[in-house]
């Protein structure tokens, strides 16, 4: 099907629905005019998250620091494996803080269909607006984060135990859109399929941590031999990322240009197929769902 | 070539074209439900063996079956038509609502929309019980198409049309269901569309809030020119929304024109009941009891002739009963939905204050009239209790009809003024509603009916006991 709203004036909309299919349709003209939804969906996941617990907002710095915590006692103190010299704390901080952001950029999306079918069944808008609006809500909720863990940051670098790369400071944003848009595109792409084969939905959890222990977050890529086990992590397109994130802020990583386009190469790829196949699965999913 | 088609469009006044509209859905099981079911499904066909997935008794073809929810509709609405569509379930009313309002995507054919469309096929949508209205507003406008600026701009106008302006800045769980509906429905009645499309949205609220929405919608369609598809099974808004109406039949329009005639189309397609059994009891005088019960199923017989009705009260000529039901009672019974294949109509006058002992008699002929015809009953009951004082007979006249629900029973009352029961604000019905709407009964009463004299638009139906 196709079906597209032309806007010949400003105060015509004329639109046309037909069953032919048309496959390469990323209608993101549309997505761009419901921009105001996007914010108001941003809004209300934080709203919401936090509605009726104790501790409130708190959670936000509580949840990674208790979990840095029990990193730092696990991987640091029992299977003694290095940080490539940073503060333990710091480094699993920094990189619970980037995983958790572009893990939940996955699973969060790989619902969108299954928990909205209600409210895509009542009423049409860019369906897209919703794994958009989720994943702006990861962007400020690691910013939140990051503030955290900046205080902790600065009285590490003050003391002369980290030496940030101030430069690559400002690749992190770069990196944070691009984490972003990959894990949209993977989860969208998961969703599309979990409104046929529930299967999917479950196997998310599983797949997401082991994608966790595929990708450097709770030792660095450098620990890493040379051989096929590395290769594999360069091939992980979390890791350069990743990698990246903590050579900016703790001044230790390891940098491969090749795995980095690749890893680029991979978002845009995701993303592309993941809209491609959102879109067409969103114009009939609730006969299937 | 787009260009050329709003063209065509505009200068003829169209908002709406559908050419050839089809929608097909497959029967039974779709596909597989699991990854390893489908995998197996196709595995087993591959090596041309019979899908693993068929249940036992269940042949393969009928799997593959296509039900045509919408089978080829073709429909031009002008520009600030008001166009009813009616039909009876499963008629394919809120297919093509859905796909006018593209939540689903048609199977063949073609439509042309000229102008946004609001699509209200739901009161509520979006909201969330957990934010407050003034939250809920913006949300809620924004997933129905508004901007920002947009809702700031009417967000005083969408308060006092719902209003529950002191309650704005609570959270929607603490609203009453009644609150909640009038500040959903208030979002969507200022959306600027020039296109709205409604599926029964409008018996929202109470009866002034209901009065309210049917004149903003009015005013919507009459004086600024918007276009409205409504669709309802009630034919009272549907008579005074629209001014053009489809009857759909299994995915076909099989009428489409005058509203009244549609209406009676529709009707007729039910109009195959006829009266075969009669049963009647008479208890002989004992002391001061005595009672008559009698229950036939009967004709609904088309719209009833007969002058006295509609006459007022005083009239000394006027009477009730007879065989033809009043003109409204069958609209009653469309309120209720479909109108049931078969009807018994119980009449009760009795002296007899022992009120179990009526409800059993009832229950007694209901059973035998049950097993006489084969389908659900639904009973019209007119219950006339003769003794006592007012109070009295009103709660004897309650007792049996709780008695009644209480025994699984669907009751319709039409004329409940005969039996003391008067569904005026204050009334014993009113104040039972409540314990009513959650149960099995159904009161309507005769819109002619002299205790609603001073609430000539308050009719009783199913809808007001259910709404909650």
């Amino acid at each position: 099907m196709t079906r597209n709203t032309y806007y010949l004036d400003k105060n015509v909309h004329f639109k046309h629905i037909s069953a032919e299919r048309k496959w390469i349709d990323l209608r993101l003209g549309e997505v761009w005019r419901y921009r105001d939804l996007i914010l108001l969906f941003t809004r209300r996941s934080f709203a919401l998250t936090y509605k009726q617990t104790i501790l409130g907002p708190i959670w936000l710095f509580l949840n990674p620091f208790l979990t840095s915590i029990m990193y730092s006692l696990v991987f640091g103190r029992i299977a003694g494996i290095s940080t490539d010299g940073v503060p333990m704390l710091l480094f699993y901080l920094c990189s619970n803080a980037i995983w958790n952001y572009s893990s939940s950029c996955v699973t969060s999306n790989a619902h969108t269909f299954t928990s909205n079918s209600g409210l895509f069944g009542k009423v049409y808008f860019p369906r897209l607006t919703v794994p958009l609006s989720q994943v702006l809500a990861f962007v400020i909720r690691f910013s939140i984060q990051m503030s955290m863990v900046l205080v902790i940051l600065i009285w590490y670098w003050a003391h002369g135990q980290i030496h940030p790369h101030i430069w690559a400071l400002l690749v992190i944003p770069l990196s944070l859109v691009q984490l972003g848009l990959m894990g949209m595109g993977v989860g969208i792409i998961i969703s599309s399929m979990t409104t046929k084969y529930r299967d999917l939905s479950i196997l998310v959890g599983f797949g997401m941590q082991l994608w966790m222990y595929g990708t450097p977050v709770v030792y660095p890529l450098s620990q890493l031999p040379d051989g096929w086990i590395r290769s594999l992590s360069l091939l992980n397109p979390v890791t350069m990322p990743v990698e990246l994130f903590r050579y900016a802020v703790l001044g230790t990583g390891t940098l491969q240009p090749v795995s980095l386009v690749w890893s680029w190469g991979f978002t845009l790829l995701a993303l592309f197929l993941g809209i491609i196949v959102f879109n067409h699965v969103e114009k009939t999913f609730l006969d299937t769902v | 070539m787009i260009d050329s088609r709003y063209k065509e469009m505009a200068e003829v006044g169209l908002a709406i074209r559908i050419k050839g509209l089809k929608k097909v859905y497959r029967l039974g099981q779709i596909g597989g439900t699991t990854l390893q079911e489908e995998l197996k499904r196709r595995w087993e066909i591959w090596r041309g063996r019979d899908d693993p997935n068929t249940k036992i008794g269940q042949t393969a073809r009928l799997t593959g079956e296509t039900f045509m929810a919408l089978n080829g509709i073709n429909l031009e609405v002008r520009q600030g038509e008001a166009l009813g569509i009616i039909g009876k379930n499963g008629a394919g009313k809120s297919t093509l609502l859905k796909i006018l309002c593209q939540i689903t995507a048609p199977t063949e054919g073609e439509i042309d929309i000229n102008g946004r469309i609001a699509s209200m096929l739901e009161v509520g949508i979006g909201f969330n019980g957990e934010m407050t209205g003034r939250e809920n507003i913006y949300l809620s406008g924004a997933i129905l198409g508004m901007t920002k600026a947009e809702i700031d701009r009417k967000m005083q106008d969408i308060i006092d049309f719902s209003e529950v302006e002191e309650f704005i800045d609570t959270p929607v769980k603490r609203y009453s269901s009644g609150m909640f509906v009038k500040l959903a429905f208030s979002v969507s009645a200022h959306l600027d569309s020039e296109i709205l499309i409604m599926d029964e949205v409008l018996a929202v609220g109470d009866m002034d809030f209901q009065k309210k929405c049917l004149n903003k919608m009015r005013e919507a369609a009459n004086v600024q020119g918007r276009t409205v598809l409504y669709v309802s099974h009630n034919m009272n808004t549907i008579r005074r929304l629209c001014d053009r109406c489809l009857v759909l039949d299994e995915g076909k329009i099989i009428f489409d024109g005058d509203v009244d005639q549609a209406i009676a189309l529709y009707m007729g397609i039910e109009d195959h009941l006829k009266t075969e059994y009669h049963f009647t009891e008479e208890s002989r005088p004992y002391g001061r009891f005595s009672h008559k019960l009698s229950i036939e199923r009967t004709v609904i017989e088309g719209v009833c002739d007969d002058p006295r009705i509609g006459q007022s009260y005083n009239n000394p000529s006027f009477g009730y009963g007879g065989y033809c039901l009043p003109k409204d009672s069958r609209q009653l019974l469309s309120n209720y939905g479909t109108i049931p294949e078969k009807i018994i109509r119980a009449v009760v006058e009795s002296n007899d204050t022992r009120k179990k002992y009526i409800i059993d008699k009832i229950m007694r002929l209901v059973r035998m009239a049950e097993q006489a015809g084969q389908n659900s009953v639904v009973g019209i009951y007119r219950l006339s209790m003769k003794s006592g004082s007012d109070n009295s007979r009103e709660s004897a006249s309650l007792s049996v009809l709780r008695g009644l629900i209480d025994r699984g029973c669907t009751v319709l009352i039409y004329e409940p003024s005969l039996g003391g029961l008067c569904p005026v604000e204050g009334g014993v019905l009113v104040a039972e509603a409540e314990e009513f709407k959650s149960r099995a009964g159904i009161i309507a009463a005769n819109r002619y009916d002299p205790c609603l004299e001073d609430v000539k638009e308050r009719v009783f139906t199913r809808d007001f006991f259910m709404r909650d």
